[in-house]
């Protein structure tokens, strides 16, 4: 006979929904046809199948991945296909998803009369226990247990009975979806109860849930990846936000550090969020890891531009994290130690709607970098990089939510922070020495912390509310080379975002309106020599007119939204919104940005899309440049304009191809004055300033992302993108490529899980060369004892182009309770020398090339539970 | 080489790169430029004098073109002499933008600022008594320049150095303008030590092929002034720091900038060590030793001598006579043996100026001035070998 186990192995959860998604149920179930040929064989087999059920809840496609033969795979596809769901949702709306669905071939053996207990006719219960998975501890909560004769499915927590187990040594099988089969032999004794625990190993990553859902269709420019796609890939450090470089849109960061370039646009242009919080620093030192700690982030969303109207203050590129809810299923967590860092996490259920997790990094760069610099550099370059102290990082997230199971409503508290600092204290003779406690010394601290509550609440059928509040207190410190040149700003930013969501599904309208204020109160203390202006010498008398600004001043910038996504068929989506933004103490004005999108899936395998749209954001005030000592507050909000046309498609059900090509142009650009000569502003009447918004640019490019659909046991894509940004330079004077241009840009991503537990990721990763000033000549200052470069055309040298390739190879061992791992993650396997700036010798004369990372491997290794 | 960013200095990789140090000079190239006095009250002349090198080109032609800006009166370091943009182009020199002044053309120039510089200012503005910044540029071009030359003359000459025809080394100082009462001066340098003992006045230092030698430098405590610089916060009390640097036309310094009163003395490696064996013994044996100091306030002072590289395989002179000049016009002629052998005749710890083998005497010849007459003076002959003998002959100066 057969049997089916109509179950849900993986939950086509989409970890990119705006809410909660509502998953399918299975209304129509259909058993298979045990195969006649194979009915008198005695066998039986598991067929493990992907479908993919529509809006409607029908199954469209079946695609068996696990096998368990040519008649039992034909039986199990015929039988799914009949199969009807309720439809899987997102955001409140039917959604195509994909599941995982296994049917059993069971042959049903002859029943066997045995001897019945004393209390005949009712069964006792006499083999009981319970399934867990390996190294997580997880209860496996599909499976079946069967000896001899008798079966049993597991629940949910993993447990099953059976009852009236023939007495004596018997063999027990377990079959578990996701799981290697499992066998033991059990002594049955008469009267007694025999209770086990068996610990299953899991096929795949225990810790790696695979999800997809469909890409939220209101963003047409965005790009999401889960945990099963970011920890697989190689270079990365297992970092979510890491990988985010790795997508079209974001160019190489010079040295691999720590901006992201969006577009060849400055970092100020590009905002990131974790949980639609914005946070001030996205990478701790030299870019070596996320100041959040990816272990609980759930899906990280890109977006390089046309993003809707409930972001702003931004012209640039969009990153979006959201973090997981902790776990409800027992302790988890990992500890990790590598050459950069040590860092930790875990989560545990509190109570049945309450759940907490904890991580933190904490840097280990002040031991183990200048043990390598003294071990590998040159003795005499060792002299030359002064190392006293060597930077130290650390951060923190803390986070407690209750979440009601089946419950899109949740309230969460999150606490995170990061901390940065580094200094080169070793004295220097020839600075100035004599103010008390100067050293010679550079140095710099960031430090950003962040308590946040949030609030998902579906007040209606129709309307669903979401808060995002939170208080921080960051401190931005950095000292010249003297103690009496620094700049100390301390800021307390309130950050309120408050939006609804309104269903019209008559209209097939949904709207949506909010609140995104960032309220930023600031204490400055800042002494400094003016700065120099474009084309200025710079006087190496840095102390004899230095200026000083000490002040309260609380940046107040309101945004308000409305939105419509309009949804006429259902094939086509136009979302149009206003987005209403300022900045009313220091700049006193305010804007208005429309924005438009819309997606046309013209076949089943192809969409459109395109989008129109404004944004604008106060000039980069963080480094003064609203300053009314060292910038100038009269400033214009910074603008551009984003045109995107682009189109998706699926190819062959392996592939998903997303392309699109932008034309970006900038306006009211923060630009330094010129001090003298063609194209000077300093003849501005009153304009005694250090910017003025006259600049302008333009970005301009196309993007490919050709993505392999995710499965258990590979991943990767391939994104290229062809991107141009230029600037006006010499005020105005002169049009050119911008600092960060970077015209060509190919990456490619593989994993691959391999026996023995191991797995296998390559990044290869192909860039124009980047851009430097030439030096076309030099001055000797002769009051500084030092040459001055008299440069070119800014950045209208291209350095040759880049070259890498990253490897990783993570082995696991899984052991019951936990799992160890140990990983070693080589960047620059050829040891390419890769040219990224260059250094010249005193007068400018000579000149060599300042090389990228050689082979660089670190060991790590990693405990989870 | 220049500081990097702190990223350069971690990542860079293939550290084998080697740049040609600062302290070789071995072309034309700028090492100083003075202005005595280094301050000056609006309308107060100041003399500029520029200290180069060039071993590539000895005994050729060279002209120093001087260029002066006046201040910014409002201390915002606006000049052309201050512009990266202008100073690419010296033909725009020639189109003489405001505030800019073709001040000569010799190896010295007098600059002063406009005497009502700071006549736009209120009376009490700080900017009197910090003062502002006079930019001066000296241009060193390696052809002759007639002091006479106006218009397209000079125009063609800043054409050939903005071409790269004629080679020139471009150097910019500033001369602070101030109504303060206690102005900057320049350092001194008092005495040079060579592993502890002086040199003779005039004359060369003596070093073995690879020698490290040790370099006192003696500046005067006066030379670390004290002065108030007006901060933000307020009137801050500080005094100079002095740096020191030194230069050569060949061998090696173990650093390139010494605190003149905290740091360790720098060694010098003759030419010829096995260490550096890409700084061989010059052809010549001989090469020139340049040092600046410079306070942090951009007053500065130099000095430069000559050193020779012996050759220990050569006979040691033996000075037998000498003839007294009646002048300091005539010259001191030394007789002897092996006399073209001879490095320098020292006569009082002053070394001849100009002292040369004269093959036509077939002795050694040069110029005396600075010593008392009438005072038996010692001789010493300081041989190419690095001997230095007393030759037991006494010299009295009529």
């Amino acid at each position: 006979m057969h049997r089916l186990s109509a179950l849900l192995l993986l939950l086509a959860v989409s970890a990119f929904a705006q809410t909660a998604p509502k998953m399918p149920t299975l209304v129509k179930p259909v058993e298979p046809v045990f195969p006649a040929s194979l009915a008198d064989a005695g066998v039986g087999g598991v067929v493990v199948m992907e479908i993919d059920i529509g809006v409607d809840g029908k199954v469209m496609e079946v695609k068996v991945i696990t096998s368990a033969g040519p008649e039992f795979d034909a039986a199990a596809v015929t039988a799914a296909r009949q199969l009807e769901f309720t439809p899987a949702e997102f955001d409140g709306k039917p959604t195509p998803v994909r599941i995982q669905y296994s049917s059993q071939f069971v042959v049903q053996q002859q029943v066997v009369e045995v001897a019945v207990a004393q209390d005949a006719g009712v069964p006792v219960v006499n083999f009981k226990g319970q399934l867990v998975t390996a190294g997580t501890r997880e209860p496996v909560a599909i499976a079946t247990v069967t000896v001899g004769t008798a079966q049993a499915e597991a629940d949910g927590e993993g447990r099953f009975e059976l009852a009236d187990v023939p007495t004596g040594t018997l063999e027990v099988k377990v079959t578990a979806p996701g799981h290697e089969p499992f066998v033991a032999t059990e002594e049955i004794k008469a009267g007694e109860r025999t209770e086990v625990r068996y610990v299953l190993r899991a096929t795949g990553d225990p810790n790696v849930t695979v999800v997809r859902g469909t890409k939220d269709r209101r963003e047409v420019a965005q790009v999401k990846l889960t945990q099963s796609e970011f920890r697989m890939v190689a270079g990365s450090r297992n970092d979510a936000f890491k990988v985010v470089q790795n997508l079209p849109g974001v160019a190489r960061s010079p040295f691999g550090g720590s901006a992201l370039v969006v577009r060849g646009s400055k970092a100020w242009d590009s905002r990131i969020y974790v949980d639609e919080i914005q946070i001030p620093q996205l990478f701790h030192f030299a870019g070596l890891n996320a100041t959040f700690n990816s272990a609980t982030i759930e899906s990280i969303a890109f977006q390089p531009g046309n993003f809707g109207v409930d972001y702003g203050r931004s012209i640039g590129g969009l990153v979006q994290a959201e973090v997981k809810t902790p776990s409800k299923k027992g302790v988890h967590g990992a500890v990790d130690l590598n050459f950069f860092d040590v860092s930790a996490n875990v989560e545990a259920p509190v109570s049945d709607t309450w759940s907490m997790s904890a991580a933190g990094r904490f840097g280990l760069a002040q031991l183990t970098v200048p043990f390598a610099i003294k071990t590998f550099v040159p003795p005499a370059f060792q002299n030359q990089l002064g190392f006293a102290r060597a930077p130290q990082f650390w951060d923190y997230q803390v986070r407690a939510e209750r979440k009601v199971a089946n419950s899109r409503n949740r309230v969460f508290i999150t606490v995170f922070g990061s901390s940065d600092s580094w200094a080169f204290l070793q004295a220097n003779p020839l600075l100035d020495s004599d103010v008390e406690g100067n050293r010679g010394a550079a140095s710099n601290a960031q430090l950003y912390n962040r308590l946040v509550v949030g609030i998902d609440q579906k007040l209606s059928d129709r309307v669903t509310f979401v808060s995002r509040n939170s208080v921080g207190f960051d401190i931005n410190e950095q000292q010249g080379a003297t103690t009496e040149v620094f700049f100390r700003a301390t800021q307390f930013p309130i950050q309120l975002r408050e939006r609804f969501r309104i269903d019209v599904p008559e209209a097939k309208l949904v709207f949506g309106a909010g609140l995104d204020a960032l309220i930023t109160p600031a204490l400055l203390d800042a002494q400094q020599p003016p700065p120099f202006k474009a084309n200025q010498l710079p006087d190496p008398y840095v102390t004899r007119r230095l200026i000083a600004q000490t002040e309260a001043r609380t940046y107040v910038e309101p945004g308000l939204y409305v939105d419509a996504t309009w949804t006429p068929f259902e094939s086509l989506q136009v979302r149009g919104g206003l987005r209403f933004d300022g900045e009313l103490t220091t700049m006193k004005k305010a804007w208005v940005n429309p924005r438009l999108s819309a997606q046309w899936q013209l076949l089943p395998q192809l969409a459109i899309k395109g989008g129109v749209a404004m944004y604008q954001q106060p000039p980069d005030y963080r480094t003064g440049q609203l300053s009314p000592v060292f910038g100038n507050p009269d400033l214009l909000p910074e603008g551009a304009w984003h045109f995107m046309l682009g189109a998706e498609a699926k190819l062959f059900d392996l592939f998903e191809l997303n392309v699109q090509g932008y034309y970006k142009p900038l306006f009211n650009q923060a630009r330094q004055t010129l001090a003298s000569g063609e194209g000077s502003d300093i003849n501005i009447a009153g304009n005694e300033t250090r910017y003025t918004s006259a600049g302008y640019g333009r970005a301009y490019g196309g993007e490919v992302l050709l993505r392999l659909r995710p499965t258990r046991y590979f991943t990767g894509w391939v994104a290229y993108s062809l991107s141009r940004f230029e600037r006006d330079y010499f005020g105005g004077v002169q049009f050119a490529p911008g600092p960060l241009d970077q015209p060509h840009n190919l990456i490619i991503v593989g994993s691959v899980k391999l026996p023995w537990d191991l797995s296998l990721g390559l990044r290869f990763r192909y860039a124009s060369g980047p851009l430097v000033t030439p030096v076309l000549a030099s001055l000797f200052d002769a009051s500084g004892n030092y040459s001055v470069p008299l440069p070119g055309l800014p950045w209208s040298q291209r350095l040759p182009d880049f070259f890498q390739l990253d490897a990783r190879l993570d082995k696991r061992f899984v052991f019951d309770a936990w799992t160890f791992v140990v990983y070693l993650d080589v960047q620059n396997v050829t040891n390419q020398q890769n040219p990224e700036a260059l250094f010249y010798n005193h007068n400018y004369s000579q000149s060599a090339y300042v090389t990228g990372i050689p082979i660089l491997p670190t060991l790590g290794v990693r405990g989870e539970w | 080489m220049r500081a990097l960013p702190l990223m350069s200095l971690v990542l860079v990789t293939g550290c084998g790169v080697q740049f040609t140090p600062e302290t070789l000079v071995d072309s034309l190239r700028v090492l100083s430029v003075t202005a005595e006095p280094p301050e000056v009250a609006p309308g107060e002349l100041a003399t500029m004098s520029v200290l180069f090198g060039d071993p590539t080109r000895v005994g050729q032609p060279t002209t120093v073109i001087w260029v002066g800006c006046e201040p910014d009166p409002l201390d915002l370091n606006r000049s052309a002499c201050n512009d990266a943009s202008f100073l690419i182009k010296p033909t725009l020199i020639t189109d003489y933008p405001p505030g800019l002044k073709l001040l000569g053309f010799s190896r010295q120039a007098a600059y002063a600022a406009s005497p009502g510089v700071f006549d736009v200012l209120p009376a009490d503005d700080l900017i009197r008594t910090n003062g502002s910044i006079g930019q001066v540029i000296a241009i060193v071009i390696a052809e002759a320049v007639d002091v006479s030359a106006m218009g397209d003359e000079v125009k063609q000459v800043f054409q050939r150095i903005e071409d790269k025809v004629t080679p020139a080394a471009i150097a910019i100082t500033r001369v602070v303008v101030s109504e303060k009462a206690q102005k900057n001066h320049n350092p001194q340098i008092d005495n040079l030590t060579f592993d502890g003992a002086p040199l003779p006045l005039g004359g060369r230092l003596q070093v073995k092929a690879g020698q490290k030698v040790s370099l006192g430098v003696d500046v005067p405590e006066s030379s670390r002034e004290h002065y108030t610089e007006v901060q933000p916060s307020g009137p801050v009390e500080k005094q100079e720091k002095v740096v020191g640097a030194w230069y050569s036309s060949g061998g090696r310094f173990s650093q390139e900038r010494f605190d003149v009163v905290d740091t360790a003395p720098t060694i010098f490696t003759a030419p010829g060590s096995a260490e550096f064996p890409e700084d061989p013994v010059p052809e010549k044996r001989s090469g020139q030793l340049w040092l600046v100091v410079r306070d942090n306030r951009g007053a500065q002072a130099f000095q430069q001598f000559r050193y020779f590289v012996c050759d220990e395989s050569l006979a040691t002179p033996r000075v037998t006579g000498l003839t007294v000049s009646t002048s300091e016009t005539e010259p001191v002629v030394v007789t002897g043996q092996n006399m073209d052998k001879v490095l320098d005749i020292v006569i009082g710890g002053v070394a001849l100026t100009n002292g040369t083998y004269s093959a036509s005497r077939g002795a050694f010849v040069g110029f005396l001035s600075g010593l008392a007459p009438g005072i038996p003076y010692p001789v010493t002959m300081r041989g190419q070998n690095c001997s230095s003998v007393d030759t037991g002959l006494t010299y009295t100066v009529p």
